[in-house]
């Protein structure tokens, strides 16, 4: 037993210690340490290695990466807690130890073992990417080798976030110039005033496509900021009252209901009025686009949560389970196959998700699909609790 | 030669392998559920070809596994309970794999109906069948990683809600065939769905009776089994000419 802990703490210190303990490594063999085959030769140096020893095991458990160590034959002789994935199932388990062995098998196998590694990707739910990086070590004369298991699934959203953001902007922006650019040469070109009123028309329409997705995209930019601009009392049914009037007759045009309980009336959180307002209208405004004729949208806010909470339910088309923790990402669309013309930007439930947050609260959403969705922004009452 | 002692050791070291390949292949198939879920929800052709893809790999793991069930077969002679344990890998292995296989003709079928607009209520239906298929299934391997017979025989009526998933599908999709929704090919493809779904469900309970055979060495079809073996003994015991109450078969 006391051979095999030799041997981990070797390899732990070996590999671990200079690979991992330290800032983000790059994919390179570790190399033996000099520290790790040193002697000891007095009570003060073993105490030390002693403590040492006690801080990498304790530095070994709390890490969120997994480790693994493996002896020459690939045979496992330590794994620390996060490297157990207790939280997947163990068929998912089954998967993430198949690759690791794959990984090593192939190593063992190897003359001279490079570093490898493989990204295993899980569709869950929840979707999860994993990046196993294993690294050959040695100590002394002993051969082994060290599995570093990284759950990367936010950094690869955020990437492809990032990606598609560029992607879209630009193409968001391209459809109205484009079309703008050619209504106004056709424009130009004609002498049938009739024409020219149609065109006209169609000019206003995607000048005014292009002037909302500016002011969507300058909210957001307004939004994103971390703090609250002008803070002050604001009431929760003021907010409500302002966002159904302007919204009341886009609600009338499609057939749907408005329906508003506020309890108390008196309901008053601290923040942003003008954001707050943004929020608010973006999700109503988001329930009657996604409603069909004879539905109705019901607009609620009360107690609840860490203080206020106010949701809009609609009975509309509903969003794939899969969809729904992606709904607030900027210009994220839920799939074509159910995409409808609804001439929104894709900006509206991320500057809803930014004010939630500004506000120190949150927002979330359930759906089933064919029965509706109630968006509910939580915020924490401030001071004071009403008015 | 090799010593007794290191013999069973590398057997058993042998059998574990296999048990953590035969969790590793369930998972694999679960995974296929989301999979080509999402190609049949969002149409996205980049992860049907990914599933085909995968698909590959499981059966490759399938194909090393069963190899490895009748190379100790042959090699090590196991018998009783260890024998029924790699009968019942060797069994599960094909339930998995065809069950990987009903979530690529999910896949095939989306790309088939590519285009057609899907409504609120199928595309629920659809989701909450991929669902408990999946639950159905991770259900099953669970049953067999801890050895629970209860769990194993309980999976029979948990399929019953797949089961009322696929007649729901069914008439969704019927009522929006009849509505001019979707045409009669996707009207076709998405009823085949449902079924596919439904058989995930079949194949999970299926895996369930092999883990009760593990632990018990027995398995619902027995039953049927052992009422068929009585009652073609009656039968002939019927027509034995030595049976004074034997009676005879009219000629016409």
């Amino acid at each position: 037993m006391e051979l095999l802990f030799g041997i981990v703490l070797g390899l732990v210190i070996g590999a671990v210690g200079t690979q991992l303990l330290r800032p983000r490594p790059a994919a390179s063999p570790a190399t033996p340490t000099p520290a790790s085959s040193a002697t000891p030769t007095t009570a003060s140096s073993s105490r030390d290695q002693a403590g040492s020893s006690d801080a990498l095991q304790s530095s070994l458990q709390a890490i969120d990466l997994g480790i693994l160590v493996f002896d020459s034959h690939g045979t496992e002789i330590y794994r620390n807690p996060a490297g157990q994935f207790a939280s997947l199932t163990r068929p998912t388990q089954a998967i993430i130890d198949g690759e690791v062995r794959e990984l090593i098998a192939s190593m063992v196998d190897a003359e001279v073992a490079a570093p490898a590694e493989r990204e295993v990707v899980l569709y869950g739910p929840p979707r999860t990417v994993l990046l196993i990086r294993a690294l050959p070590s040695l100590v002394d004369d002993a051969r082994g080798f060290v599995v570093v298991i990284d759950d990367v699934t936010r950094e690869r959203q955020l990437d492809e976030v990032r990606r598609s953001f560029v992607t879209n902007v630009s193409h968001e922006l391209r459809t109205p110039v484009g079309a703008i650019a050619v209504l106004a040469e056709t424009m130009s070109a004609s002498d049938d005033p009739a024409t020219i009123e149609r065109l006209g028309e169609r000019l206003t329409t995607a000048a005014h496509r292009l002037g909302d997705m500016i002011e969507d995209l300058l909210e957001l930019s307004r939004t994103e900021g971390d703090e609250i601009a002008e803070a002050e009392a604001v009431a929760i049914s003021d907010v409500i009252s302002d966002v159904t009037a302007n919204l009341t007759a886009s609600a009338q045009a499609v057939g749907v209901d408005l329906v508003v309980s506020v309890e108390p009336v008196d309901l008053v959180v601290r923040g942003d009025r003008r954001q707050l307002r943004s929020a608010v209208q973006n999700l109503v405004d988001n329930a009657i686009k996604y409603s069909d004729a004879g539905g109705e949208i019901r607009i609620v806010a009360r107690p609840g949560g860490k203080g206020v909470s106010i949701s809009v339910a609609d009975e509309g088309i509903g969003i794939p389970e899969a969809d729904l923790d992606r709904v607030f990402e900027r210009f994220y669309r839920v799939d074509a196959a159910r995409r409808r013309e609804t001439g929104g930007t894709g900006l509206g439930l991320s500057i809803v998700r930014h004010v939630a947050l500004n506000h120190g609260g949150d927002v979330s959403a359930f759906s089933v699909e064919g029965e509706g969705t109630t968006f509910t922004i939580e915020l924490p009452v401030l001071e004071p609790t009403h008015a | 030669m090799a010593k007794p002692m290191e013999h069973r050791r590398e057997y058993h070291r042998q059998m574990d392998e296999l048990k953590a390949d035969i969790l590793r292949l369930g998972g694999m198939v679960i995974e296929t559920i989301p999979r080509g879920t999402e190609v049949l929800l969002s149409g996205n052709l980049k992860v049907a070809k990914e599933l085909i893809d995968y698909d590959d790999q499981i059966d490759r793991l399938s194909v090393d596994i069963e190899d490895r069930v009748y190379t100790i077969m042959a090699r090590q002679a196991p018998a009783a309970g260890e024998l029924r344990a790699l009968v019942t890998i060797s069994k599960l292995v094909a339930e998995l794999e065809r069950s990987a296989d009903l979530m690529v003709n999910v896949s095939k079928a989306s790309r088939r109906m590519y285009g057609s607009e899907m409504s609120p209520r199928i595309r629920g239906i659809a989701s909450s069948m991929a669902t408990e298929a999946q639950k159905l299934m991770q259900f099953s391997l669970d049953a067999y990683a801890d050895s629970d017979e209860s769990l194993a025989a309980a999976l029979d009526d948990i399929d019953d809600a797949l089961d009322e998933l696929n007649v729901d599908m069914v008439e969704a999709v019927f009522a929006a065939h009849t509505d001019g929704l979707i045409d009669l090919q996707a009207a076709v493809q998405l009823a085949l769905v449902a079924r596919y779904y439904e058989r995930i469900g079949d194949h999970a309970v299926n895996i369930g009776h092999r883990v009760i055979y593990m632990v018990t060495g027995w398995m619902p079809e027995h039953d049927g089994a052992a009422r068929a073996k009585a009652e073609s003994a009656v039968l002939l015991d019927e027509r034995n000419p030595a049976n004074p109450d034997a009676t005879e078969t009219p000629s016409d």
